[in-house]
């Protein structure tokens, strides 16, 4: 024990020298301003929908002006054929005829998916049975598991994507500088003629790295959410999933001998870790391959911590394949470590 | 002055070689827009998913799926707990002759109603006539991953420039070009023409991978990327000042390509009147001009061209003096 | 005491053996000293006999157990002190050694204030070590060796980098470890180094070890009288050392003389290098 505080505390030392600390101090104070100040309150991600009322006492717009807002009306259909022409992610719905004879048009892309365009239909149909007061009869009912439920505003609602896509990568890309730093140094190689093994040298180091990705978390965190948080679960799963960042990063690091060489494969796994930002701004869209990803469970996972909805034992699985996926990784890391850095000739 | 431009590019050539930084600079975008290409796929044609349990009758069902992709359940409870999940998936049970929408609470607004409007309308039938007028366009998922990797291609490209110089600096090799007759602006093209080159290739191949050959405009494409190969020059410069090795290049490269990747995406996600906020920045013309290109071809990109190329002119231009002072160059 | 036998060893793709058949003993307390030109297979020997290698053929044998049996903390007992200063650039001299010192479990150490004013390097003990110059590095890399008291201690090239003053600082301490019990393996090709202070030297060449003897015994086997010529063949100036005691030596002397082609003469006692030079055609830096 006494060793591993040893190494932890010169591998926290050596971060401080590089200016790691100084570095997520940077990008925490930029995290929390664009947060704060830049993003808007309220936006709307996806398609930006148009009406015409050409109906007989415009029925439509008389209903629904209130909810939709001016805006999302236009004046004729050669404008909402325009309007759909230029703007690429618009589509547009023309109202006419009269109550006994009602015509529809929709007015579309055509990349929008095709069952997307058949709910829509069946949208408004509804729509136009409750706008025309032509009755119906309901076949179902609402079950609200969580009536109570408050939406954080928009600019709060894009922390746990910031955190999922900046803390989760800090270890990643931190613990490779540091073996980089060793390999070129050769510091390695005293490591390597000393009682200690692989083991204590990655421990040591992501665990350091751990405690650097937490910080940087709290920088982010408090300032923007404040100190009304489930701590316990926060950090737990702050610090798991950035462990088991930080050992993947390790893991790949040790296959390659200089930071120049690993910086592109680096850009590249930012980028498959950065695709399930496509999940959390489109909830409706769930893909397998994209749940897998450890960005995933972290993003969703922190705003159920952030913005709770009530659910209960969401965390428990959550924390449960983080161990066991890091379970899996450190002993891959330790292969490639003992295979890669602790022996000479590589 | 050429032949000591050529020298540069030599050297540099057979120290990338060596590395490897070459392969990976060009096996990577290559990789990451051909593993795009093949989920691009899945993302376009992604349907809103609805759970059902076994109580819902089959010919309903089965009407369902015209509208939503469906995950059945066995009963209630799995029901309760598939909505429940970090997704937005409504569920639908069946009840004593009525039909229940079973919904956690955050979801959006659309989500909520949506189901229960597809169950009445299975129900009204069809009270209106409704018409479909696609106007056959691709998906613009495409266009913007196209964008963001001819983005990254040019990012790519400076990074490349400024690991060169920092290599330079950590050998001291820059100590040698101080001693030579060399100047500081045959250093910058020395450094720079081959990465801006491959750049410019990279980019081409990218946005033919994810677009599908034929469906761009390669010679507006061309003029647009090399517009705004200044922007990933000055990238490239500004990792070469900031950085004296390789640990610093690290950490100036994640705060960088905040900014190169950042401006992009918050130009996508932002509302309109907000835009003017990302206006002095190079990188947002150059994205423009993309966007331009992929996703509007009916407008003109000569503005957002020129101010992208003349504004990261005028980057390299106030940098210049500072490279010339700090690296002790002609 | 180590035991060294056939040891064979040749890096993955490469077809020809860096380490060809090596055999060698150290008793306790003694310092061995491994003497042959870069590339001659002296680190790659000194790397499988501390595990940095994988053994591929033949045997090392410590105390009577064999390497392979060996766990982690065989380190404990041996110190390393690499040719090319492998240090933490971004911390002090005196953090390097006290990270380091926490690495073994040792019963008794000395404290890393106390190893840095051994090596010279007290006033700078708070400077980091990236920022030393290279002599100073090398001396961190030393002390770095010996601060845990090994029993065995691997020096390679301690002197590179020096300035005599120092060099003769740290050939002390070589010898006071020696005193105390420690037995070196002495990886060099500073010949004067080993000719002062090892009890047996090796010449490797090519991966094999060529000669084998103490530094006495090699000079009387090749003669302590030696005579370095310089004359003019084919109207070049070469120079040549030669054994008096060695026939075919002699027999080269009296030719040149018998020729008048000599430019000067000097007698003078034969050195290691000298040696070296006769067995294998070749120098030693």
């Amino acid at each position: 024990m006494r060793e591993f505080l040893n190494l932890l505390k010169q591998d926290l030392l050596v971060s401080w020298r590089n200016g790691f600390f100084a570095v997520i101090l940077l990008l925490g104070v930029g995290m929390v301003l664009l947060v704060n100040f830049a993003l808007p309150e309220q936006a709307k991600v996806g398609a930006a929908e148009y009406i015409v009322d050409l109906t007989n006492g415009r029925l439509v717009r008389s209903s629904l002006e209130e909810r939709l807002g001016a805006d999302a009306f236009l004046q004729s259909e050669a404008e909402a054929r325009e309007v759909v022409e230029s703007k690429r992610n618009a589509l547009a719905i023309v109202f006419r005829g009269d109550r006994d004879n009602p015509g529809i048009t929709i007015l579309h892309q055509g990349n929008e998916p095709p069952k997307a365009i058949n709910a829509l239909e069946a949208a408004l149909q509804i729509t136009w049975l409750q706008v025309a007061d032509l009755g119906y009869q309901k076949v179902h009912e609402q079950v609200i598991l969580r009536p109570d439920l408050e939406k954080p505003p928009f600019s709060k609602s894009m922390l746990p994507l910031l955190m999922g896509l900046e803390v989760v990568m800090l270890g990643f890309a931190f613990i490779s500088v540091l073996v980089f730093q060793e390999k070129a140094e050769g510091s390695i190689k005293a490591y390597r003629v000393s009682p200690r093994g692989a083991w204590l040298y990655i421990w040591s180091k992501s665990l350091a790295m751990v405690l650097i990705s937490v910080v940087y978390a709290l920088i982010i965190t408090v300032p923007t959410i404040g100190l009304n948080l489930q701590w316990g679960s926060y950090l737990l799963l702050v610090a798991l999933t950035s462990l088991l960042m930080t050992m993947l990063g390790l893991f790949i690091a040790a296959w390659f001998d200089t930071l120049s060489e690993f910086i592109f494969p680096m850009v590249g796994v930012f980028a498959v870790i950065g695709l399930p930002a496509i999940s959390y701004l489109m909830p409706s869209f769930q893909l397998p391959i994209i749940s897998a990803i450890p960005a995933y469970p972290l993003m969703f996972g922190l705003r159920e911590i952030m913005f709770p909805t009530g659910k209960t034992g969401f965390l428990l699985p959550l924390l449960i394949t983080l161990v066991l996926e890091t379970v899996v990784i450190s002993l891959l890391t330790r292969w490639a470590v003992e295979k890669r850095l602790m022996r000479e000739g590589y | 002055m050429l032949a000591r431009i050529l020298s540069i590019v030599r050297k540099d050539l057979a120290y990338t070689r060596k590395e490897h930084i070459l392969l990976y600079m060009l096996l990577f975008p290559l990789v990451l827009a051909v593993a795009m290409r093949l989920f691009l796929p899945s993302v376009e044609q992604l349907d809103m998913t609805f759970a059902i349990d076994q109580s819902v009758p089959a010919e309903i069902a089965a009407q369902l799926e015209t509208y939503a992709k469906l995950e059945t359940v066995t009963d209630r409870n799995q029901l309760e707990e598939r909505v429940q999940r970090f997704d937005d998936v409504p569920g639908i049970y069946y009840e004593n002759g009525r039909y229940f929408v079973l919904l956690e609470g955050n979801e959006s607004s659309a989500i909520q109603d949506l189901p229960g409007a597809i169950l009445d309308r299975l129900n009204v039938g069809e009270p209106a006539k409704v018409e479909r007028e696609s106007l056959g366009r691709a998906s613009l998922f495409r266009q913007f991953v196209a964008i963001m990797l001819v983005i990254t291609c040019g990012a790519i490209g400076g990074l490349a420039i400024g690991l060169s110089i920092v290599n330079d600096r950590e050998t001291r090799t820059l100590r040698a070009y101080a001693v030579s007759p060399l100047s500081t602006l045959e250093y910058i093209v020395g450094k720079s023409s081959v990465a801006l080159i491959l750049a410019l290739g990279l980019s081409l191949a990218v946005a033919a991978i994810i677009m599908g050959g034929t469906a761009i405009d390669y010679g507006r494409l061309t003029v647009a990327v090399l517009a705004s190969l200044g922007i990933n020059i000055a990238i490239g410069l500004v990792l070469g000042l900031l950085a004296n090795n390789q640990i610093t290049a690290i950490a100036v490269v994640k705060v960088l390509f905040i900014i190169t990747q950042g401006i992009p995406v918050a130009a996508l996600l932002i509302p309109a009147r907000f835009l003017p906020v990302l206006y002095p920045f190079p990188n947002y013309w150059a994205f423009e001009s993309l966007r331009r290109i992929l996703v509007e071809p009916g407008l003109s990109t000569l503005l957002s061209n020129s101010i992208a190329f003349f504004s990261s002119l005028l980057l390299i231009a106030v940098m210049v003096p500072v490279i010339r002072r700090k690296f002790r160059l002609g | 005491m180590i035991k060294v036998e056939q040891l064979s060893f040749a890096y993955p793709g490469s077809s020809t053996k860096a380490v060809d058949n090596v055999s060698f003993e150290i008793e306790k307390g003694r310092i061995f000293g491994f003497l042959g030109p870069s590339g001659a297979g002296k680190s790659t020997v000194q790397n499988i006999m501390i595990g940095l290698l994988p053994l591929q053929d033949g045997k090392v044998v410590y105390d009577g157990k064999p390497l392979r049996q060996l766990g982690k903390s065989f380190f404990n007992r041996i110190g390393v002190s690499f040719e090319h200063p492998n240090i933490y650039e971004k911390l002090t001299g005196l953090e390097n050694l006290h990270y380091y010192a926490g690495l073994f479990s040792v019963g008794e150490r000395l404290a890393p204030e106390l190893v840095l004013d051994m090596v010279g390097l007290g006033d700078a003990r708070n400077k980091r070590a990236g920022q030393y110059s290279k002599g100073m590095k090398q001396r961190l890399v030393f002390a770095r060796a010996i601060m845990h008291r090994p029993d065995i201690l691997f020096l390679d090239e301690p002197l590179s980098g020096l300035d005599p003053t120092t060099g003769q600082r740290i050939k002390e301490i070589i010898l006071r470890e020696k005193e105390r019990g420690a037995t070196i393996f002495l990886t060099t090709h500073n010949m004067l180094l080993a000719d002062e202070v090892c009890d047996t030297v090796a010449f490797i060449n090519d991966g094999k070890i060529i000669a084998k003897d103490s530094p006495r015994n090699l000079k009387l086997q090749f003669g302590t009288r030696a005579v370095k010529v310089e004359h003019r063949q084919d109207e070049r100036l070469t120079t040549e050392t030669l054994f008096l005691d060695r026939d075919e030596d002699r027999q080269q002397f009296n030719r040149l003389l018998s020729t008048g082609h000599v430019e000067t003469m000097h007698s003078q006692e034969a050195t290691l290098e000298q040696i070296f030079i006769k067995l294998t055609g070749r120098g030693l830096s």
